[in-house]
């Protein structure tokens, strides 16, 4: 009688057509309103910044359920493994990842017809095209008001952090040839960390960032340093250009020596060849069959804004399969005091094991950025960033859902 | 803990500030307004850090002999860099920092290396 896929589709198209007139406060009304023609209702988690809870989407009338924990129970195993969960005791009640293309925003608890068949497979697509439509929403609404911002957040954002969070590329981004993932911590006090990439015509640009100190002013001096990269890079200017203007940004608009260490790079994805620029920046990793094979430190320079001709762009021919791991100071160095510092090998073992463990991508930093965290008993006094890259010939299955 | 003696070295206009602890965030501008001091007094135009002493060194600390560098040269005088160790001595390599500030290795032991440099065999 009732014939799933194709009102589900048509409940779908209801929604694409009804959002486009709703406050990004009333987004999980509007979604509710056009499941129920089908007998079904959905609430909405999204993850919070440091990605350790899942936090519910106001809806009217009712009360915001506690937030779930991303480590524990059927929603987290959700979100981590990116794949659907069905209730063991509840067969009318699953729990779909929301992504917005390959980015993990949270989870959908789904309410639907005992009789629906969710392990037929055309239902199946049908109810991850409809978590996939709720993902682009829910990542379109968000510039429109407060609400899909802060219910991200577990606490206030700092000043630095507004400014930096505006400016930062989504978490995770994959072509079937590519995938490419980064975190940042201290997510509400960040300072001086950034990073950045863009893909285009099988070219990925990449860059991380640390300006010198802390606070507000290292906030100012990461985010001039990234808006001058990037405005170099739509010029179309080379990995040199870049730097330079770099360089002209930070000495234009400080004159106290403000410097940011960085790493630009360029890897195209048709060749594995990777063209990098080492600005006074840790030396990123290529990690091959469970090993560092290469650390990424040739031809340097100093960092942008100490206007250094000397550096140059080196190369590195990667081999399928590669993964590169660039990171900030604030990860390897990460201890108690009196304690030991987290350490390069650490990262690395931890990083091979997580990629052995098959885990997706945004996963394997996740859990690495806890283990960093962690090592500072949640209290970083330095920002920690990590990006990985992974040049690789079959990147959808892993991280869709 | 911080700590910046100066001493007075032989050649006229010279002088050796060696630093004790950790050169960051909070010690360094100690470090660059003692060396300001010192300019500002004509008592020196080269400078000497010698950093055996010190234990750690952040993007902080960098900046500040850096500043120092600019406020010798600035003097028409000069700045040296010594006795940089461990991971101070990492610090000073990673930032690239090393040739421009004067960086001369310590006097007896021969300069750390990173855990490894370059490409490994594969």
């Amino acid at each position: 009688m009732a014939s799933y896929p194709a009102d589900l589709y048509r409940a779908l198209a209801d929604l694409i057509t009804a959002g486009h007139l709703v406050q990004p406060s009333a987004m999980a009304d509007t979604v509710n309103e056009s499941l129920r023609p089908l007998g079904m209702r959905c609430r909405i988690f999204l993850v919070d910044l440091e990605q350790r809870a899942l936090r519910a989407l106001p809806e009217a009338g009712t009360a915001a359920p506690e937030p779930l924990p991303v480590e524990d129970g059927l929603a987290g195993e959700a979100f981590m493994n990116v794949r659907m969960r069905r209730s063991p005791e509840r067969p009318d009640m699953l729990w779909v990842p929301v992504m917005d293309g390959t980015e993990r925003l949270g989870v959908a608890e789904l309410t639907v017809p005992v009789d629906l068949p969710v392990d037929d497979a055309d239902t199946h697509a049908a109810l991850t095209a409809m978590t996939g439509l709720l993902g682009h929403l829910i990542q379109a609404k968000t510039s429109y008001g407060d609400t899909l911002r802060t219910i991200r957040r577990s606490r206030p954002m700092s000043i630095q952090g507004e400014l930096l969070w505006q400016n930062l590329p989504p978490l995770t981004f994959a072509t079937d040839n590519v995938v490419i993932s980064a975190l940042l911590e201290p997510c509400y006090e960040v300072g001086g960390d950034s990073f950045d990439y863009a893909v285009d015509n099988d070219v990925v640009h990449l860059g991380i960032f640390d300006a010198v100190g802390h606070g507000l002013t290292a906030g100012l001096t990461t985010v001039l340093t990234l808006a001058a990269v990037r405005a170099a890079r739509s010029r179309g200017g080379d990995l040199v250009d870049l730097a330079l203007a770099g360089d002209q940004a930070l000495t234009s608009q400080f004159s106290d020596l403000r410097y940011t260490s960085a790493v630009l790079a360029e890897l195209d994805i048709r060749t594995g060849l990777l063209r990098y620029l080492n600005a006074g920046h840790p030396a990123p990793v290529v990690i091959r069959g469970g090993r560092a094979v290469a650390y990424l430190d040739e031809r340097r320079r100093m960092p942008l804004g100490l206007s250094d001709p000397q550096g140059a762009v080196a190369e590195y021919q990667l081999e399928l399969g590669d993964r590169l791991l660039l990171y900030s100071d604030g990860v390897t160095e990460a201890h108690v005091p009196g304690g030991p510092q987290f350490g390069l090998d650490r990262l690395i073992e931890l990083a091979q094991r997580n990629i052995a463990d098959g885990l997706p991508a945004p996963e394997i930093l996740r859990r690495l950025t806890r283990a960093v965290v962690d090592r500072q008993n949640g209290q970083l006094n330095d920002d920690a960033t990590l990006m990985m890259v992974d040049w690789t010939t079959a990147a959808g299955p892993r991280i869709l859902p | 803990m911080f700590e910046a003696t100066v001493t007075k070295e032989a050649e006229p206009g010279h002088r050796v500030i060696a630093v004790v602890g950790d050169l960051d965030l909070a010690s360094a501008d100690t470090l660059v307004d003692t060396v300001r001091h010192m300019l500002a007094d004509g008592a020196a135009v080269d400078v000497t850090i010698d950093l055996t002493g010190a234990s750690f060194l952040d993007s902080s600390g960098v900046r500040a002999l850096l500043l120092v560098h600019r406020a010798t040269a600035e003097q028409g005088g000069s700045l040296r860099v010594s006795g940089a160790r461990g991971i101070v001595a990492d610090v000073l390599r990673i930032t690239a920092v090393d040739e421009y500030l004067g960086v001369v290795p310590p006097a007896k032991a021969p300069p750390e290396r990173g855990p490894s440099v370059g490409q490994l065999p594969g």
